[in-house]
C-alpha cells in the first residue's frame, strides 16, 4: 500500500464578478471595489494522479504558475479539493476539511515547508517559539529544558546557531528564515513531508546541509518527500522518482534518471535545456519557448495544455487531450509525439 | 586620473544593527562600483548581508540599523547628503528595488492591476486608458498569461512565481537607471527564469540600466553578469569579472562556494558543504572574517588591517594569502 495515493485531484479556483474577499475588505479598509470581468474557473489542479510509497522521495517540478504549491496545500490540508482522492496510510483525507484536518492526528504525520518563508513565519514569534510551537501543540512537549534542548538541536540540524533563538523575523535574512521553516517542519518528524521550494533561498553550502539533513532523515526514520523545487540538479540529488507539471496536469512522470536521460515530453526538454551552469561546457543547447502560455481558466478540455507553446505541435493536438502513456523504463508521458531516444543523443552530442 | 563616473560606488560602508542582545555588526568596509549598462552579480553566503547592503543603498533601513561609516555615491550625488523627500522621489523611479519576498512585498488589498496602475501613474506620463494598455503589456512580457483576465487578481490568488514576476514589472515600468534584484527568479521554473532574466538583460541594454543581481545561482550569476562580488559575513572578499571569477577563483571562500554547487554530474556525497558557519556577528571579530574556516589559515591573517590585494587588473581579494 502506497503511503499517499491521490487519484483524480482537482482543484478550481472560481473568478467571481465581485469576490466575497471583496466586499469583505471594501467594510473593512473602504478600499474601492474593483469589478471583476466575467465568471470563470481557474484551473490549479486539473485531474491529477499519482503516489508516494513510504520512505521513497519525489520531485515536483513545472513551470511557475503550474500548481504545483496548490497541490502541495490539497495534500497538507491546508486547501480542500473540489474533487477527488487524498488517501494517505490508506485512508481517504481529501474529505476531511481542511478547517478540522487542523486538530486531527494526521496532523502530524503530514508537514509542510512553505515556499514563501516571510510570509509563513509570524512576525510576533521568535525562532524559538516558532520552532516550539508544534512540540508543543502537537508534539505533547511542556515548557521547560527538555524543550529548550530539543528545539536547539533542530535549530543546529538546519545550521542556526543558538544567538538566533532571540530573533524576530525581520532580524534575520531569508536563507536564515527559510531555516527556521524547515526546522519546525520536521520538529515532529512527519512520516509525509511536503517541501515547497525548500533550498531557493540558500546558498549552495547550506543547501548542501539541508540536502544532506533529508537524506539522513529519509535513511534513519523512512521519511517520505514530496520535493518541490525549480532546480533540476537538486530534484536529482535527492528524489528517485519526479513528476513534470504543466498547467495543472501532470506531463510526464517516472525515475529522475531516465527523465533526465531521456526526456520524451517537449515540455520536460524544454525544461532541461534550460538550466544554467557556470561551466560555459555544462551549458546545453536552449530551447527558447516562444507563443504565450494558454490561460488556466476554464481552458479547454481537449486542446494539450502545451499546445500553445510547443514546437512539434500537430493539428491532433488541438483535437485530443494526450494521455499519459507508458513507456519502457517506467516512464510516463503525455504527448502524441514524444521525442524519440535518437533526437536527444543529437541534442547532446551538438553542445559537446 | 582618467576621468570615469560610475552610476553607483559604495564606499568603505559599514553597517550595525541594535539588538536586545548586542551589536550586529552586519556590512564591514563595503566598497563597490557600478558602470551604468553593466550587471553586477552579488553572491556569498546567507546572512553575508546582501539584502542588508541593498536596503542600505535604497535608503530604506530597518529602524534598529545604523550606518557607521562610507558613503553611497547614486549618480555623481552622495545619497547621505539627500533629503528624505528627495530619496523618496528617486525610490521606484531612479532606483528600482525587487524584494525577496515578493508577495510580502506587493499591496495583499489591491489588485495587481491597480497596483501597477498607481505605479505607472506616479512615475510616467501616461494618462487615462494608456495607463491600463500599459500595465497589461507589462504583464504580458513577465508572462502572466491572460493578463486581461488576471488583471483584477490579488497577490494571494496567484502563485509564488506570479508575484515576482508581477515585481518585476513594477520594478521596471519607470525605467531606472538602476535595479536592485534581490534573487528575482528564485524558484521560478527555468524557462521562467530564462524568459525573466532576458527581459531584464533587455532593458539594461536599451536603456543603459545599471543591475545589481543577488543570487544563490552562480551558474545564473554566470550567464548574466559582468562582474560578480563575493561576500561572507558582512565582508566583500572577492570582486572580479564574471570569467576570471570563475576561472580562476583567488579567496579561499570563493573556491568553495563554487565547489558546492551541483551540477550535471555530481551526487549527494559528493557534495561538501563548507564546514562551520557564519560567526557570530556580535562577538569581537578576526580580520579575517572566514579564518575560522580557511584551510589555509596562518596566524598573521588575524591582524588587521586585512591587505586588499588587486591579483589582475580588476580582480580584487581581501585575503593574506589568495589562491
Ligand atoms: N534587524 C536586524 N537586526 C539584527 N540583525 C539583523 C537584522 N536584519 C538583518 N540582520 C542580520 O544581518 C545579517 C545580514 O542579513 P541579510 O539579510 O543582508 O543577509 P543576506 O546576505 O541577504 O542573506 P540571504 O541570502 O539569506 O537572504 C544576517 O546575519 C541577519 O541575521
Ligand atoms: N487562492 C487562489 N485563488 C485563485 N487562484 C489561485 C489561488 N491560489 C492559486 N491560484 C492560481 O492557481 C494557479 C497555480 O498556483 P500555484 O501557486 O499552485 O503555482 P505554482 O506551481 O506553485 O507556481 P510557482 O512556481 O510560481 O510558485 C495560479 O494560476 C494561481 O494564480
Ligand atoms: S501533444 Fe502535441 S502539443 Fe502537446 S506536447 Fe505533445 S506534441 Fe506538443
Ligand atoms: S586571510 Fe587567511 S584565513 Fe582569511 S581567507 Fe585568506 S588565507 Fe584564509
Ligand atoms: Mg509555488
Ligand atoms: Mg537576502
Amino acid at each position: 500500500m502506497a503511503l499517499l495515493q491521490i487519484v483524480d485531484l482537482l482543484k478550481k479556483f472560481p473568478i467571481h464578478p465581485s469576490g466575497a474577499m471583496e466586499r469583505v475588505w471594501n467594510s473593512l479598509w473602504g478600499m474601492g471595489a474593483d469589478e471583476r470581468g466575467e465568471a470563470g474557473y481557474l484551473h490549479a489542479v486539473d485531474g491529477v494522479t499519482f503516489s508516494i510509497e513510504a520512505g521513497e522521495s519525489v520531485g515536483l517540478v513545472g513551470e511557475s504558475g503550474c500548481g504545483k504549491s496548490t497541490l502541495a496545500r490539497l495534500i497538507a490540508r491546508l486547501q480542500d479539493p473540489t474533487s477527488g482522492a487524498i488517501a494517505f496510510e490508506g485512508r481517504n483525507i481529501g474529505g476531511v476539511p481542511a478547517s478540522r484536518f487542523i486538530q486531527g492526528e494526521k496532523r502530524r504525520k503530514i508537514q509542510m515547508v512553505f515556499q514563501d518563508p516571510t510570509e509563513s513565519l509570524n512576525p510576533g514569534f521568535t525562532t524559538f517559539r516558532v520552532v516550539a510551537d508544534p512540540l508543543l501543540r502537537l508534539g505533547g512537549m511542556r515548557s521547560g529544558p527538555e524543550l529548550r534542548k530539543r528545539v536547539e538541536e533542530l535549530c543546529n540540524l538546519v545550521g542556526l546557531a543558538p544567538e538566533f533563538l532571540t530573533r524576530y523575523p525581520h532580524q534575520l535574512s531569508g536563507g536564515q528564515k527559510a531555516r527556521v521553516g524547515i526546522a519546525r517542519a520536521i520538529a515532529l518528524e512527519p512520516t509525509l513531508l511536503i517541501l515547497d521550494e525548500p533550498t531557493s533561498a540558500l546558498d549552495v553550502s547550506v543547501q548542501a546541509v539541508i540536502l544532506h539533513l533529508l537524506e539522513d532523515l529519509k535513511n534513519r526514520l523512512g521519511m517520505s518527500y514530496l520535493f518541490v523545487s525549480h532546480d533540476l540538479n537538486v530534484v536529482r540529488l535527492l528524489c528517485q522518482r519526479v513528476l513534470v507539471m504543466y498547467l495543472g496536469k501532470i506531463v510526464e512522470a517516472g525515475p529522475t534518471r531516465e527523465i533526465l536521460r531521456h526526456p520524451r515530453h517537449p515540455y520536460t526538454r524544454a525544461l532541461l535545456s534550460a538550466i544554467p551552469a557556470i561551466n560555459t561546457t555544462e551549458r546545453t543547447e536552449r530551447v527558447r519557448l516562444t507563443g504565450e502560455p494558454m490561460s488556466p481558466i476554464d481552458p479547454s478540455k481537449h486542446v494539450c495544455r502545451f499546445y500553445s507553446r510547443c514546437p512539434r505541435r500537430e493539428e491532433m493536438c488541438r483535437q485530443e487531450m494526450p494521455r499519459l502513456t507508458p513507456y519502457p523504463g517506467g516512464i510516463e508521458t503525455a504527448c502524441h509525439f514524444p521525442l524519440g531516444e535518437q533526437e536527444n543523443t543529437e541534442t547532446r552530442m551538438a553542445v559537446s | 586620473m582618467e576621468s570615469r563616473n560610475p552610476l553607483l560606488v559604495v564606499e568603505e560602508l559599514s553597517l550595525e544593527f541594535r539588538t536586545r542582545t548586542g551589536v550586529v555588526k552586519a556590512l564591514e568596509n563595503v566598497s563597490f562600483e557600478i558602470e551604468k549598462g553593466q550587471t553586477v552579480g552579488v553572491v556569498g553566503e546567507s546572512g553575508s548581508g546582501k539584502s542588508v547592503m541593498s536596503y542600505a543603498i535604497m535608503g530604506i533601513s530597518d529602524p534598529a540599523a545604523r550606518i557607521t561609516s562610507g558613503r553611497i555615491v547614486f549618480g555623481g550625488i552622495s545619497l547621505f547628503e539627500k533629503s528624505r523627500q528627495q530619496l523618496q522621489e528617486m525610490r521606484g523611479r531612479e532606483l528600482s528595488m525587487i524584494f525577496q519576498s515578493p508577495r510580502t512585498a506587493l499591496n495583499p488589498i489591491r489588485t495587481i492591476g491597480r497596483q501597477l496602475e498607481d505605479v505607472i501613474y506616479r512615475h510616467s506620463s501616461f494618462r487615462g486608458r494608456q495607463i491600463r494598455e500599459r500595465a497589461l503589456e507589462l504583464l504580458s512580457r513577465v508572462h502572466i498569461p491572460d493578463p486581461e483576465k488576471r488583471y483584477r487578481a490579488y497577490p494571494f490568488e496567484l502563485s509564488g512565481g506570479m508575484c515576482q514576476r508581477v515585481m518585476i514589472a513594477i520594478a521596471i515600468s519607470s525605467n531606472p537607471w538602476l535595479l536592485i534584484a534581490d534573487e528575482p527568479v528564485t524558484g521560478l521554473d527555468v524557462t521562467t527564469q530564462a524568459v525573466i532574466m532576458d527581459l531584464i538583460k533587455d532593458a539594461a541594454r536599451e536603456r543603459n540600466m545599471g543591475t545589481i543581481l543577488i543570487t544563490h545561482d552562480l551558474g545564473l550569476a554566470a550567464e548574466y553578469c559582468d562582474r560578480i562580488i563575493v561576500m561572507h559575513s558582512g565582508h566583500v572578499v572577492e570582486v572580479a569579472d564574471t570569467e576570471h571569477l570563475f576561472m580562476r577563483p583567488r579567496h579561499p571562500y570563493t573556491a568553495k562556494l563554487i565547489g558546492a554547487t551541483p551540477n550535471a554530474s555530481r551526487d549527494l556525497a559528493e557534495l561538501s558543504a563548507i564546514p562551520g558557519n557564519l560567526p557570530d556577528l556580535r562577538a569581537e571579530l578576526p580580520a579575517c572574517r572566514y579564518s575560522e574556516r580557511c584551510e589555509h589559515f596562518a596566524q598573521d591573517c588575524l591582524e588587521s588591517p586585512l591587505p586588499r590585494l588587486e591579483t589582475e587588473t580588476g580582480h580584487h581579494v581581501a585575503c593574506r594569502y589568495p589562491l
